[in-house]
């Protein structure tokens, strides 16, 4: 404090560190939460992946990476991953398109339109759990009612959830109609930011619907589109309640086992559980989730139109 | 963008730098299930003061759920030493994986309702005080016939006591049998029985389908090879020591997957898959199919489910299959916990005794459609009243009584149950959906269950 | 639409008509479709085993039957269990959201060192499966805190989550900067700001936020069954849980009590559509 004080310095410095310890302060009780119940398990479950574990879960021996490399060349692993992809692949795109549609549908001034906009939200407030009960009443064994009308008379009887060829994307029928609630409203509210004006403007320049759709309304629904996009893989990626109520075991010949259903699988199977292996597989879902993420923003920000 | 990558590399880093470096090493060496304190201190309750509380988890949903809450009720009332808290734990396995959890230093129940399947998993947990201790301690004997205790008898010691006991059987349509020309008196003994019964009963419209339903279900593998008087794991059983490789696919093992392939073949089976829903059984009700092969825990269910259905009259036979040996017994049985106070042990003890008294047998067996583990419960005057109205009861009944005493159907003790199920039902699915031979099944089948025996020895204490 | 305009002939008012008499058609058939697993479940929740396996189906109950409501209510304990929700889920819902809004706030306004990390850290906390956790908060939760059985093992892990913050740091970015200037000149203090300016502006987005949370929490099924042994602590969910176990001759008693598990959430949807729709605006927009 040798120095002559530069008062405004001082008084901006002061606001400043102010500013800061507020700033450490305002997220500190979130990160306290993250830290104890998300990153502490996560870098325990990486630790537990070098380990031999018990049945009864104790820790019995360091064993390096051969937990992970044993997980990485294993069949069940690539088994479940591309289950896993071909989930994603279809409840994501099928989610947003179906999303879209009925937000389109949705978006027009219309007496009662709301009763609609209310009932297309409503999946919303189903929760996995509830979905699957509900769509056991369409899909589930005997009673299901898809099953009866897609089946013929005499021929044999149709069971969705149980056939290799169709289990997977029964269950992923119930997901994208679990999700259609959220998604439409996502997208309804996009839609409502999209300028009425430069609509009407397109077609005076006799820009057709499909064009006016593709060029104006999908890069303006662009945001929308991303932040969906982000949402539907992380719980597409993490599926487990579905599969579990749907399809417990992981379905016909494994055809439902995605990655989340094989390490809870791996985990929690009473006298054969081993927390290692399924430690070792949720270690790499992780980084593969990671890695994915990053690629997904990478990819579809170049892409996206944020407007000003 | 790249910074975004780099930061969240970094986050990765830490995580595994953060494994590495951890030495924490929660690893306690496992003192294994055999070095334990052993003793049963009995006589423990009466030094308390004022009733002792026990927490008992269990898995009875429903109907189960109610009458054992009456039992309790009524063993509460009965004394003023001990005081039973019961706390209802999802299914079997869920009840497992609490436990399990819990096993990590947090509160076990001083009374733990453990399926059959998790026997070899609770002895190696090292938390169990044998039940053949404490009787032993008190001079009590369990009423019970021989292969129930038996059931629950590992290298000598009974672990846990008997309390809900169940075994498989027949069901039948009699009308589906009567408009098909057969005779309902006389219902299939064997699986070629079986075949030739569903023939008729499809060929004369009897059902509209295959004649028998079966899920994906490995447990009637494992009562197959019991019927056949032959092992299904080495080690007798695991009776002797752990099993170290499964023995099922020569024989018996061979002859129940090429059964069921056949009976696919033939259109008299219908294969049902995982089978959360019942199916296999509900399709009797359609008249879709006539026969199926259940547990007799779910007799209650199916007698009070009827009355709805005019079309079907309940038949119930003996298990089919080769008669050599007899039937596993099914069920759960209850586990006291070692690190619970002694007066705690002594109470558990107290109250899982109780249960299997006669009398609490008999109200049980009322209640819920579990047997009577005991002549003498089935010989009290509810249970004679309750078997003039439902006859059906007393053939399982009679079946367990017939098991006789020999290994072979002392069931399979195994710590990975659970793999070693699932691998059995997925070799079902690989014969009946994938199209594998059913030689080539069963053999992959006992070669992937040897292994996942290694792999449990391999990470338990020797 | 060219070819309507030539085929009708007369464009105009006729037209305007039937177009809507379309739109309508459409709407109601897609209502229809996306409403027909709710229905049918209510349908069969109304109906004895029996007729739900009945062929051809039943679409219409001509003597709908409540006793599957009442049983499910006994069986299930669902009385109990419901208020216990309704607490839980609620404790969830508040700390959620207010966790959130601050973090939201410090990311949106407030520069520190090391944010752009701490904004990932909670990102990537999306990216780790509940699932895979579960056996580590036990351990924490129960073992090391010995909190079995207790209304904070239920509610603690709940308190934050990525996503929220991640929403509303989106919308609070869309307050415009002279905002804070004027308050600033009015001499608010950041908290101050947050009060009385940031919240009322974002008002439908917390709204949105807090009923997700709220189904969210209101669902949850593994965790509180594994924590809680009592059943003054257990919660809806466990309670259907039960009902399943031995679902054979009662499927009418799984969907009713599948519908009373769901009801207080459609209230709540039906109270707060317009919010919900309002609020996802203006979080979701902003890229």
């Amino acid at each position: 404090m040798t120095a002559p004080t530069n008062a405004p310095t001082l008084v901006r410095r002061r606001r400043r560190r102010r500013e800061v310890s507020l700033a450490y302060l305002l997220v500190l009780p979130s990160l306290l939460v993250f830290a104890l119940f998300a990153f502490y398990p996560l870098v325990r479950t990486f630790q537990e992946g070098f380990y031999l574990v018990s049945p009864q879960g104790e820790r019995i021996r360091f064993i390096g990476f051969e937990q992970y490399r044993n997980v990485l060349t294993s069949e069940t692993f690539r088994n479940s991953m591309w289950v896993t992809a071909k989930f994603v692949l279809i409840t994501v795109p099928g989610g947003l398109i179906l999303g879209v549609a009925l937000a389109l549908l949705a978006h027009r001034q219309l007496k009662g339109i709301a009763i609609f906009r209310t009932v297309f939200s409503s999946t919303v407030a189903t929760s996995v759990a509830v979905a699957s009960v509900m769509w056991l009443t369409l899909i589930g064994p005997q009673f299901g009612l898809l099953n009866y009308w897609l089946g013929r008379e005499g021929a044999e009887a149709i069971d969705l959830l149980q056939d290799p060829n169709t289990a997977l994307y029964a269950v992923a029928l119930s997901t994208i109609w679990q999700n259609l609630g959220a998604v439409f409203i996502i997208m309804l509210a996009g839609l409502q930011a999209v300028p009425d004006d430069l609509l009407e403007a397109a077609r005076i320049d006799g820009a057709g619907s499909w064009a006016r759709f593709r060029y104006i309304t999908l890069p303006m629904l662009s945001p929308v589109l991303l932040f969906a996009s982000v949402i539907l893989t992380l719980n597409a990626f993490q599926a487990f309640g579905q599969i579990d109520l749907l399809t417990p075991g992981g379905g016909p010949l494994k055809s439902t086992n995605v990655i989340v259903y094989d390490i809870y699988d791996k985990a929690f199977r009473g006298g054969s559980s081993d927390v290692g292996v399924a430690s070792a597989t949720a270690g790499l879902l992780f980084l593969i989730l990671l890695a994915l993420t990053l690629l997904q923003f990478r990819f579809l920000e170049r892409r996206v139109f944020y407007g000003n | 963008m790249s910074a975004w990558k780099r930061r969240l590399a970094m986050i990765a880093v830490l995580a595994i730098v953060g494994a590495a470096c951890s030495t924490s090493g929660d690893g306690k060496a496992s003192d294994g299930g055999a070095s334990k304190d052993r003793r049963c201190p009995v006589d423990a309750l009466d030094d308390a003061t004022g009733p002792v509380e026990i927490t008992f988890w269990h898995g009875m949903a429903r109907q189960n759920d109610v009458v054992l809450t009456e039992l309790t009720d009524d063993f509460n009332a009965s004394q003023d030493q001990v005081t039973v808290k019961l706390a209802f734990q999802g299914t079997y396995d869920e009840e497992l994986e609490k436990y399990r959890l819990a096993l990590g230093g947090g509160d076990i129940p001083d009374l733990y309702q453990g399926e059959d399947t998790q026997q070899q998993f609770l002895i190696d947990s090292a938390k169990i005080v044998p039940v053949s201790a404490c009787l032993k301690a008190a001079g009590d004997e369990v009423d019970a016939f021989e292969p129930v205790l038996n059931q629950y008898t590992v290298d000598g010691t009974m672990w846990s006591m008997p309390f809900n006991v169940s075994n498989n059987l027949l069901l039948y349509n009699r009308q589906a049998f009567e408009n098909a020309g057969l005779d309902p008196d006389d219902p299939p003994e064997t699986f070629d029985d079986l075949n030739d019964a569903a023939t008729q009963l499809r060929e004369s419209g009897a059902t509209k389908g295959p004649a028998f339903a079966f899920p994906r279900d490995a447990v009637y593998l494992e009562v197959f090879s019991a019927k056949s008087a032959e092992l299904y794991v080495n080690e007798k059983n695991g009776r002797t020591g752990r099993p170290t490789a499964a023995v099922f696919a020569q024989g018996a093992g061979k002859q129940y997957y090429e059964t069921l392939e056949r009976l696919v073949d033939d259109g008299n089976a219908l294969y049902t898959g995982e089978d959360t829903a019942f199916r296999f059984l509900l399709s009797i009700t359609t008249d879709d199919s006539a026969m199926a092969i259940a547990s007799s825990a779910t007799l209650g269910t199916i007698t009070t489910l009827l009355p709805q259905y005019p079309n079907v009259t309940l038949g119930v036979a003996p298990a089919p299959g080769p008669t050599k040996g007899g039937v596993l017994v099914g069920g759960a049985s209850l586990y006291i916990s070692n690190e619970s106070s002694a007066a705690k042990q002594a109470a558990a003890y107290r109250y899982a005794k109780w249960l299997t008294e006669p009398e609490q047998q008999a109200r049980w067996h009322v209640g819920t459609g579990y047997l009577p583990m005991s002549e003498a419960a089935a010989n009290t005057t509810i249970v004679q009243d309750y078997w003039t109205t439902n006859p059906e009861y007393k053939v399982a009944f009679d079946q367990l009584g017939a098991i006789p005493d020999i290994p072979q159907t002392r069931g399979p003790v195994m710590g990975p149950y659970a793999a070693v199920r699932q691998i059995i039902e997925e070799s079902l699915d690989s014969m009946l959906k994938g199209g594998v031979p059913a030689d080539q099944a069963v053999q992959q089948a006992q070669e992937d269950v040897t292994a996942a025996l290694v792999d449990y020895n391999r990470r338990s204490a020797p | 639409m060219a070819t309507e305009r030539a085929m009708s002939g007369r464009p105009g008012r006729g037209l305007l008509i039937a177009k809507r008499i379309g739109s309508y058609a459409l709407l109601v058939a897609v209502a229809f479709v996306v409403l027909f697993p709710i229905y049918i479940t209510v349908v069969n929740s109304l109906l004895p085993t029996r007729e739900i396996l009945a062929r051809p189906p039943t679409f219409f109950p001509t003597s709908p039957r409540f006793s599957a409501y009442t049983e499910a209510f006994g069986a299930g304990h669902l009385g109990r269990y419901l208020v216990n929700s309704f607490i839980v889920t609620s404790l969830i819902t508040a700390g959620q959201v207010g966790t959130a809004i601050l973090a939201a706030y410090a990311f949106a306004f407030l520069d520190f060192p090391l944010k752009r990390t701490i904004f990932f850290a909670f990102l990537a906390t999306l990216m780790v499966p509940f699932e895979v956790t579960i056996v580590s908060n036990y351990d924490t939760i129960v073992n090391k805190l010995g909190w079995g059985d207790s209304y904070q093992a239920l509610v603690l892990p709940f308190l934050a989550t990525g996503f929220a913050a991640f929403l509303l740091r989106q919308t609070f970015l869309g307050v415009p900067r002279d905002l804070r200037d004027a308050a600033a000149l009015d001499g608010y203090g950041h908290l101050r700001f947050l009060g009385r300016v940031v919240v009322p502006l974002a008002r439908p987005t917390i709204a949105a936020l807090s009923v997700f949370s709220f189904l969210l929490a209101w669902n949850q099924y593994l965790w509180p069954l594994i924590v809680t042994n009592d059943e003054k602590y257990r919660t809806v969910q466990i309670g259907l849980k039960a009902l399943r176990g031995e679902s054979l001759d009662k499927l009418d008693v799984v969907f009713a009590g599948t519908i009373i598990a769901a009801i207080p959430i459609f209230v709540l949807l039906i109270v707060f559509n317009k919010q919900l729709v309002r609020g996802l605006t203006q979080g979701a927009v902003k890229g």
